[in-house]
Parts: structure tokens; sequence; C-alpha cells
């Protein structure tokens, strides 16, 4: 009786969920079409409507960031951009958009180290599935090693490709593990972040709308701590919209 | 050949026009010192030999002395020649030393003065007369925020020596704008009957506050002293001989500087923080534009002033018109360039509104103010979205032009779907746990093949391990036979499965097996003593039941006879 209660569970969470992906699907066309027609806030409002829906996919980011690019709101725009980046950090088209909403917002990306610039060649899974196969290789040439006592001494020697490729790839999963953990957040108004978390702290630097700046939630209550370019200050935490939306 | 012959008209053309100079060094010299006097020309491939200078209280050489240089600057084409001697002041005085050249038709006039100091009668004793140094504002009335000019002067007598580590300190600590000095070309000045050497360096600053400011620097300098051979060895001495220098700090004379607020009478607003001369230019405004494209509007400021921290005009956001904050694209002294990007979303007849720059001229000691527009511009609706990338012609040589900038269109609709709430594949438990298998499979293979390559090498050590598994299905057929009354099988089968366990388990050979060595094993090996009994009284009926020695046993003593066995057998294989 358990058993059939499972599968019926299952059954109901598979239809319902490929039920969500085929209605995203059907709202990213009609987002589509309104951006054709050049009702760019319609297709916006659109796309927004699929992630409140609790979908997503990094080709939807890039559609939104066009679509409030289109529309004249250049902070949204480079936020879902900033998105997009997340899930496909090597695509040209992205990086296009995203230089020339920039230079149109009159701000810098943050600037990367070479580890950093190196790690975010591939997006975090790409990683991960290149860790995976350095590990199973260099357990596979493990096992060959135990398995041939004669060839033992080369096999291991030839395990140690794989084994470095898997390390290397840990090294990429562990920098956008960190970039995750600095909890990035896009500026959406252009303000003044404060040397306290008061209204009636003195302003320290000027953030211009469309910055991304990392932030600490956990402090405060209204207010959070963010950088910009080695400056930390406190902004409110509505004048910022975080980058990663998503459950990692 | 198409390069030779454009090289061959540059030097050709070089004989139309040259040019000479004349020039002595040092320009200040005493009585009997010998001064060089060079004529450069530049321009002529082979001019020929000056005529010797006669000039009264000068004695001269000839101008015997040639070189030459060839410089390609930027495809430029030029040759100099100098031609030098030797002068020798015979007497105080001024003297300007004229020099007439000729070259086929072309004749120049040139001179160039030489001032004769008396011969020096004593050598500087005091360190303040031999180096000191001077610093001064090149401005009399300065306001907040005008730049002007420190001018640092180090003099040096002539024959010494410095270096150019020179430190200066004790500046004012605040209210300045950060000093980047540039060394000037250096110059020699008289200065009480002495000849100095004079390094020159120049920053230009601006005041942040009014007030008053205290100069009183502290300059050093790295004076050369005599070089002081420690050992007598030409060789060693040209590696090993250091330059010896000597720290010492210059006198310099305080002064303080008046800094003057801007007046608050007659101040624009808004006000560009501009002190200085300038000009205001807004460019780059189209009269058409497609609805929804970014436009880029430039604001140029020319003049000479605080160009490097003026504050441009700005566009401010209305209805339709979007508008962010103008950046500062390039400042120099002489220009600083602004630009603000603009988004016009509503088509139509727009018009942008003027801009008004203001700032304060300090020659004149007012405000002054320029307007530029307004800037009508027509919106027109958006056609294409895509960046237009148009090619001349089809040929692969000619370069794409880029007519527009623009975002690319949309990606197309995914066909795989990610939820929020949902970790990634990858941050799951199952994945991390299935992670774990092959590192786990590949240490269970490890120590399974060492065990298997251990039991290869020691055959007692396998037989041991393998005495149960192989006495098992002796002992199984013997439960049988007990569960089917039949006691002959039993006890063949229960001798079987005992002397096949304890051969192997004690490596005897098949007929080493008896009840006293069996017995004595198992009483070392810490058998229960009633477990013992039980299991003698198993070997004696086995034995009886082997010799033909028929016993009459029930069903339930044969079975309990097979437990006995099967607990023993337990046992040793827990305690051997």
């Amino acid at each position: 009786m358990k058993q059939i209660f499972f599968l019926l569970t299952t059954c109901l969470l598979l239809i319902s969920n490929a039920h969500g992906e085929l209605s995203a699907q059907k709202a990213a066309f009609n987002a589509q079409d309104e951006y054709d027609a050049q009702h760019y806030a319609n297709a916006a409002r659109k796309y927004e409507q699929i992630l409140q829906d609790g979908f997503y996919a990094p080709e939807i980011f890039f559609n939104l960031g066009n679509a409030y690019f289109k529309a004249g709101d250049l902070p949204r725009a480079l936020l879902n951009y900033r998105r997009a980046w997340y899930f496909m950090p090597g695509d040209a088209d992205l990086t296009a958009n995203i230089n020339l909403a920039a230079k149109t917002a009159g701000i810098n990306m943050p600037a990367e180290g070479v580890p950093e610039r190196i790690a975010f060649v591939l997006p975090q899974e790409r990683w991960v599935n290149c860790a995976q196969i350095g590990y199973l290789l260099t357990v596979i040439l493990i096992v060959a090693a135990i398995s041939i006592p004669r060839l033992r001494n080369p096999i291991l020697k030839c395990s140690a490709l794989p084994l470095a490729l898997a390390l290397f790839s840990c090294f990429g999963i562990w920098k956008w593990h960190t970039l995750y953990r600095s909890n990035e957040q896009v500026v959406i108004q252009t303000l003044s972040a404060k040397y306290g978390p008061t209204e009636t702290s003195t302003d320290h630097f000027k953030i211009p709308a469309g910055s991304i700046v990392s932030a600490d939630t956990k402090t405060g209550s209204r207010w959070q701590e963010i950088e910009l370019n080695e400056n930390r200050g406190w902004i409110k935490k509505e004048s910022s919209s975080p980058v990663v939306i998503w459950k990692f | 050949m198409q390069k030779w012959i454009i090289l061959f008209l540059l030097m050709a053309g070089s004989a139309f026009g040259w040019e000479a100079q004349l020039s002595c060094d040092p320009q200040i010299a005493r009585v009997g010192q010998q001064v060089r006097l060079t004529l450069t020309i530049e321009g002529l491939r082979n001019p020929p030999q000056p005529d010797k200078v006669d000039v009264d209280g000068l004695r001269s050489s000839l101008f015997s002395n040639r070189s030459s240089s060839i410089q390609v600057i930027n495809g430029k084409y030029s040759q100099k020649i100098q031609y030098s001697c030797i002068l020798a002041p015979e007497r105080t005085g001024e003297f300007t030393i004229p020099l007439t050249y000729s070259y086929k038709k072309e004749t120049k006039h040139l001179s160039t003065s030489l001032k004769v100091l008396a011969a020096q009668n004593g050598e500087a004793s005091d360190i303040n007369e031999m180096f000191f140094a001077q610093l001064n504002a090149r401005s009399d009335k300065i306001y907040v925020n005008q730049p002007f000019e420190l001018q640092l002067e180090i003099y040096t007598i002539q024959g010494a020596q410095i270096t150019d580590r020179i430190n200066l300190g004790n500046m004012p600590e605040s209210g300045l704008s950060e000093l980047e000095w540039t060394e000037l070309a250096s110059a020699q000045k008289v200065v009480d009957g002495k000849i100095y050497n004079v390094r020159r360096f120049r920053s230009t600053t601006q005041a942040l506050t009014a007030g008053t400011f205290h100069f009183a620097p502290q300059v050093t300098v790295q004076a050369v002293t005599p070089q002081q051979n420690r050992r007598n060895d030409p060789f060693f001495d040209s590696f090993l001989n250091q330059m010896q220098t000597q720290s010492i700090p210059l006198h310099v004379e305080p002064f303080t500087l008046e800094v003057l607020p801007l007046p608050s009478e007659g101040k624009p607003a808004p006000f560009s923080d501009g002190v200085g001369s300038f000009d205001f230019s807004v460019e780059n405004i189209p009269d058409e534009i497609k609805q929804g494209d970014p436009l880029t509007v430039r604001m140029r400021i020319r003049g000479s002033g605080n160009l490097r921290s003026i504050k441009a005009p700005a566009f401010s956001s209305t209805d339709g018109i979007k508008t962010y904050e103008n950046n500062r694209v390039s400042a120099d002294d002489s220009e600083a360039v602004f630009e603000q990007v603009i988004m016009l979303n509503e088509p139509g007849k727009v018009t942008l509104p003027a801009l008004t720059f203001s700032w304060f001229n300090p020659q004149k000691e007012k405000y002054e103010t320029i307007t530029r527009g307004p800037f009508p511009l027509e919106v027109k609706p958006n056609g294409a979205v895509a960046a237009q990338i148009v090619t001349d012609t089809p040929t692969p040589t000619r370069r794409t032009k880029i007519l527009g900038q623009d975002i690319l269109y949309l990606k197309p609709v995914p066909h795989q779907w990610e939820r929020l709430d949902q970790p990634f594949w990858y941050a799951r438990k199952i994945y991390l746990c299935l992670l774990l298998l092959p590192a786990l499979f590949a240490v269970a293979f490890g120590l399974i093949s060492g065990s298997v390559r251990r039991l290869q090498a020691n055959p007692v050590e396998a037989r041991k391990r393998s005495a149960g598994k192989n006495a098992h299905p002796a002992l199984k057929a013997a439960l049988k036979a007990a569960h089917a009354n039949e006691p002959d099988t039993f006890f063949a089968e229960s001798w079987k499965a005992i002397s096949s366990y304890f051969a192997d388990k004690l490596n005897l050979g098949g007929g080493e097996v008896n009840a006293t060595r069996l017995l004595t094993a198992l009483q070392s090996a810490g058998l229960p003593e009633d477990e013992l009994d039980l299991f003698k009284k198993l070997l004696q009926t086995c034995e009886q039941s082997r010799y033909s020695m028929h016993t009459s046993t029930s069903t339930g003593e044969l079975t309990q006879m097979a437990r006995n066995l099967e607990a023993v057998i337990k046992h040793c294989e827990r305690s051997f």
C-alpha cells in the first residue's frame, strides 16, 4: 500500500513538473513575441513571471536582460546579464551585451585576478563534470594498477594526469563557490554608501546604478555592508537586488 | 622601389630648407676656463666648415671637430652636423659671439652669448654656499581650486655633483592636491659671483581650502664625494670603486602662501567648481535617433585651470528621457571630456534642455557662464534591433565598418528548465554519497586483491581460512541425515566434516586427524568443558559407528549432536 502511494506521489510530482516546464516554455515564447513587437516592458514582465513561477534557465536571464536594456532599465539589465553569466561565462553574445550595458551605465564590472579569470572560463557545472571525469579515470587507473602488478608503475604515473585534472577542476569549483558565497548584489539606483548602518551616517562613496557589489546581508536588519572596489560601506537592503536567486 | 623613391625625395627635399644654431657650453665661465662653441646645421648633407670666430677678449680655435647624426622620425629624414671649436676667455664681461654661415646663396647670421667672470680666488668653504635650494610659487594671488605652480631649484656650485636621489619633505600635509614633480632642463646661474648648476623641478598643484599655507621644506641631496682608493689594483679599482655620496640637508628659505576663497557674491548655480579660463562645447547630438537607442552625449571643456577636478553640467531625467551619470572620459591639463548616456523612449520631436557651464575666472576675478543648447532632435520609432554590421564589398581585405552599436538578439527558448528551489544536481546529498562509491570500490578492491595475493603466497593460511567452507557440505549432509534418522550416514558425514575441517585448520594430512589430537587442540582453543564433553562423546560415537559398532540413536539425539558439532566448528572458527 505504501509503495503504491509512493509511486502515485512520484508520478503526480513528475506530471506537475512537466506541466510547469511547459507553461514556462509557453510564457517564454509569449515574452519573445512581446520583445519582437518592441513591447519591452511587457516582455520583461513575462520573463519575470517565469522566474516567479520558480523556473529558470540561463537563456531566460539573458533575454530578460535584453528586455530591460531595451526598456531603458540598465541596472536590471545588468543584474540579469550577471545572472546569465554565472551559467555561461564564456558566451560571446552575453559578453558583448554585458560590455555594452556596463559602458552605457558607466560602470566597471568587478575586477578579477588571474586565478578568477582562469576559473571563470567555464561555469561551475562544467568544472564538476571535469572533476568527475578526472576522478573516475584516476580510480579506474588505480584499480588497473592493483590488478596488473607488472604494469603498476607506468599506470600509476599515467593516473597523475586525470588526478591533476580532478584537482584543477576542484580549484575551479572552489572559485565559483567563493563567488557564490560573496553574495553579489546589483545596486538598482545611484546612491551613496554610508560609513554606518544609520540614515544619519556620513556618505562614504558613490555607487552608480548597476554596480555589482559584494554584500554581507547577515549584518543588521535593514542595512547591509557592501564592498565595491575595496571600499566598504553600508546601504539599505532594498536598494539592491541579489544576483543569485537560485538554490546552490 | 617606391620606398627608395620616397627616401630620395625626402633627402633631396631636405636641401631646400636648412637650419643652423650656435651655442656655447657652459654659458657662464671664468677667465681662462675653456668653453666649447658648437654650430649645429640641420638639413644639409655636406655643409662646409664655418670660419673661425673673431671676438675681442676670446681666443678661438678652428671649427675642426665635426660630428654628424641621422634621424628618421615618423618617416621624416633629418641629418644634423655639428662643428665645434674651443674658446678661451681672456677677460671678464658679457660677450656676444657672432657667426655668419653661408651655403650656396643662402646666408644665416647667428649669435650666442657668453658671460665671463673673473678667475676664482678661493673655493666656497661653507656647505650652505656650495649647496642650497629655493622653493617658490609662481603666482601671487591664488584662489581655492586654482592650479598654480611650485618650483624647486637646487643650486650646486660648479664642480660639485649631486645624484638623482633628492628628498623633499615637510611640505604642508593637508589642503593641497598631490604634488607630482617634473624635472625641467638644468641651467647655470651666477649667485654672489659664484657659478652654480641649477636643477629645476616643477609641480602643478591646487589648494583645496582657503587659508595661509606655510612652506618650510626640508630638501636633502646626495653629494658625490671624491673617491678613496682602498687598493692600488687598477683592475679591481675599476670594478669595486663605487661612487661615494654624502647626504646633505639644504638650506631653503621658508615662505607663506595666501589662498583666497572664491567670492560668494555672484556665484552662479549650478557651479562647476572650475577655476580658470574655459570654453565649453556639447557634441554628438544627432538630428534624429531611434527610440530606445542609447545616445552618448559628449561634453568637452577646454582651457586652463583645474580641469582634472572640474564638474561638467549634465542632462537630468524627465518624461520620456532617461539619463545616466555623466562620466569623465579623459582629463589632462588642456581638456576634460565627459560623456553622458541618454535614452529617449518616446517617439516624436524632443528638445534636450540647454546646458549651462559656470566657472570662476581668477584673472578677471569674476564668475563666467557659457550656455549651449537647447538641442532639438527627432526620435523615430525603432525598427530593427540587431547591431548593424555592413561590409563595403565582399573582398576579404576590406575592413568591416561598424555603423551602430546595440545589444545582441535574444537566445532561443530553452528546452531544459531548472527549478529555483532545487539545488544543483551536484550539490545534492545523494550525488555526494554516490561520489564516494568509486573510491570505496577502489579501497575494497585493493584490500581483497591484497588478501588474495597474501593467501596465494601462504597455502597453510589459505587452507586454514577455507576450512569452514570445505567442511560445510559434509556438515549439511550430516544434519540432513540426522533429520532423516540415518545414523550411519550421519556419523560418516560428521566424521568427514570433522576430519576435513581440522585437517585444514591444523594443517594435517588426512590420516593424521584423531580424537586425542583434536581434543588437545580444542582444549588449547579454550572450548568450554561442557561443549568439550559433548564433542568428545560425538567423536566416540562416530568412531563406534565407523568401526561397525552399531548404536541405536534417536532422531533428536542425532540432531542435537549435529548442532553440537556445528557449535564446536563455529567456536573453532572464532578461536583458530
